[in-house]
């Protein structure tokens, strides 16, 4: 088929931000960003605070509506459905600040994310066999096997994070965003979620926020710069490194030239 | 759990020789109280767990004690004429809403159908619309107050503040017989015992474990996939059916149902024993609406005056020291962990809303 051609030169992107503009009280927390990320692909997302990161996952999972320009993924405008049906094509996220389901147990947690039917009917079955050998894998990568019955609410931080992951990853997404997933680990901990990520990626498009430079160099994968609500650069760790504006957005401007500028 | 279940049963069963240990008036008592447990049983499942706080759950109670009453007042009436109050009022023909009452099992259907879809529309015009915590205590509360403003207002329709009473027969039983009471109070027992175990089965499938996750994080919920609405909808409507359910057996105990059973004090009333009892746990809520009732009789018979303090200084001591009630004070004696259940957000539901 010759659209098949056609897809292999200019492939299809997963996920395709298209010109958005979201505002709050007039404030511009995103001004005519455009993203785009290729299926199976590994993106990471940096920028400093306020750069408009964590509002550009809060409008691909629904959560806040762009005023002008549209979300596609897989071709299909999501960005006026309701979150839940985005959630359902399969886009997950995990929130900066944990977010496990509290009052139920970690492998309830896993059990209930896994899920393939969402609708009140079809929760009312029990967990099939293959979501239950789905959980056991999953409490195992995560290492958290010998907490399965705790409540989600015991756990330490770090675990509620590993919980997290675990989640995002039973409903096995096409696409994954992961918004500061390593914040409160430890270096190895750290460095034991980017090698997760590595073994996500390809399976799943994984979109990464993380302000760890570490981290970042370890994901190893082209960034995405954010800087005022808009893609200021894109390119690998070395290049961004080089680049004097990108640390200069980080870092502030000399301080001769910053008064230069006032 | 399972030691749980063994003491339930063991009540339930205790339960069921009561007419061979009680007296005619506390067995009365016992059998009105213990239709009332099954309307507590639907606020568990609407406020323990899905964390929606009704405030007008006499509503629901009412429209199922209503369906009854009506066909009852139906029998009784002689074929061709029309109930006594209609003829009061000057009513002339039956209203068409009154007509097919008269049938026995489309009466039993609405009984079961009309409280149910009631609460479906309230439910689905509040929480597609994301309304949530005490905006929820309100309007359910006002829309009681609305109903049981209609009720009063119409006279001819309703029989007004009177209520709908004096009739005799159901299904061709005598419901005055002596031999009946037993008969009614064994029926209601059945019904307790239907509700706790259905619902408490429904509430071991993964729909159960949704509604906890609604309740302690509904975008959560959200954005996991799961539509939040939907979930909270199909609780609110089996809260729905259970307090209708109640509505109707309570209504064959008193053999009468009137605007002044159903009202705010009566839902009130209910969510504050359900709060006593512990409103996570089924056997809480229903243990709770029996034991306050029994002490409410005695002690407002003995005291009338001293009631209202009573009640209202218990419902002080549960919002402030067992925001779990007495269940979630056993559960923790039993397991020396905190309970995940959201402390917080309850006392401060609670506080907001009354």
């Amino acid at each position: 088929m010759p659209s098949e051609t056609v897809s292999i030169a200019t492939p299809e992107p997963l996920l395709d931000v298209r010109d958005i503009t979201v505002s709050f009280d007039g404030f511009k927390a995103i001004t005519n960003l455009s993203l785009s990320v290729p299926k199976g692909s590994l993106r990471v997302l940096i920028g400093p605070n306020g750069a408009g990161k964590s509002t550009l996952l809060d409008t691909i999972i629904g959560k806040v509506r762009p005023d002008t320009g549209e979300v596609r993924f897989a071709g299909q405008v999501i960005s006026r459905l309701p979150e839940h049906r985005i959630a359902g094509l399969g886009i997950c996220r995990k929130f900066q600040a944990p977010g496990v389901l509290e009052g139920l147990s970690v492998r309830e947690n896993l059990l209930l994310t896994a899920r393939r039917h969402k609708g009140v009917l079809g929760i009312l079955k029990a967990p099939t066999a293959a979501e239950h050998s789905r959980a056991d894998e999953l409490l195992r990568l995560t290492g958290l096997t010998e907490r399965a019955a705790v409540p989600a609410a015991l756990l330490a931080h770090g675990e509620k994070q590993w919980l997290e992951i675990g989640m995002v990853v039973a409903a096995d997404p096409q696409l994954l965003l992961l918004d500061e997933p390593t914040a409160g680990m430890t270096a190895q901990e750290t460095a034991q979620t980017a090698e997760l990520i590595h073994t996500l990626a390809g399976r799943h498009t994984v979109l990464v926020i993380d302000h760890d430079m570490h981290f970042v160099e370890l994901l190893n994968a082209p960034i995405t710069v954010l800087h005022q609500g808009q893609v200021f650069r894109e390119g690998d760790l070395e290049t961004l490194r080089a680049d004097p504006d990108v640390m200069e957005i980080y870092l502030g401007r000399p301080k001769e030239a910053a008064h230069a500028q006032a | 759990m399972k030691r749980s279940t063994t003491a339930v049963i063991t009540v339930l069963i205790a339960l069921a020789f009561a007419p061979l240990y009680l007296g005619a008036y506390p067995l009365t008592l016992l059998g009105r109280v213990l239709a009332l447990s099954i309307a507590a049983i639907g606020v568990s499942v609407v406020w323990g767990r899905a964390g929606i706080l009704s405030l007008g759950q006499g509503l629901f109670f009412g429209l199922g004690g209503y369906a009854l009453a009506m066909h009852l007042k139906l029998v009784a009436t002689p074929r061709g004429e029309l109930p006594d109050f209609m003829l009061y009022n000057g009513v002339e023909k039956l209203p068409w809403f009154w007509v097919p009452f008269a049938s026995a099992p489309f009466t039993l259907f609405m009984v079961l159908l009309l409280p149910a879809a009631v609460a479906g529309l309230v439910a689905w015009l509040m929480f597609r619309r994301r309304i949530t915590g005490v905006y929820v205590s309100i309007i359910t509360q006002a829309l009681l107050l609305a109903f049981v403003t209609w009720l009063n207002g119409s006279q001819g329709l309703t029989s007004g503040t009177n209520g709908i009473t004096d009739y005799q027969t159901f299904l061709g039983i005598n419901l005055r017989g002596p031999a009946v009471a037993h008969g009614l109070y064994w029926v209601t027992l059945l019904f307790v015992a239907l509700a706790l175990g259905g619902t408490a089965a429904l509430l071991r499938t993964p729909f159960g474990a949704i509604l906890t996750a609604i309740r302690d994080n509904e975008n959560r919920t959200r954005f996991l996939g799961f539509n939040p609405a939907a979930f909270k909808i199909a609780a609110f409507m089996l809260g729905g059916l259970l307090a209708g359910v109640s509505g109707a057996l309570y209504t064959l105990h008193l053999g009468t149902i009137s605007p002044a059973m159903i009202g705010t004090a009566f839902s009130i009333e209910l969510v504050v024993w359900v709060a006593l009892g512990g409103r996570a746990s089924l056997i809480g809520a229903a243990a709770g609406l029996v034991l306050g009732q029994l002490a409410k009789d005695r002690i407002s018979s003995a005291a009338p005056d001293a009631w209202l303090y009573v009640m209202g200084a218990l419902f002080v001591l549960v919002v402030l020291v067992m925001p779990q009630g007495v269940a979630g004070l056993i559960q923790n004696r039993r397991t020396p962990r905190p309970t995940p259940a959201p402390q917080n957000p309850v006392t401060r539901e609670v506080s907001d809303a009354v």
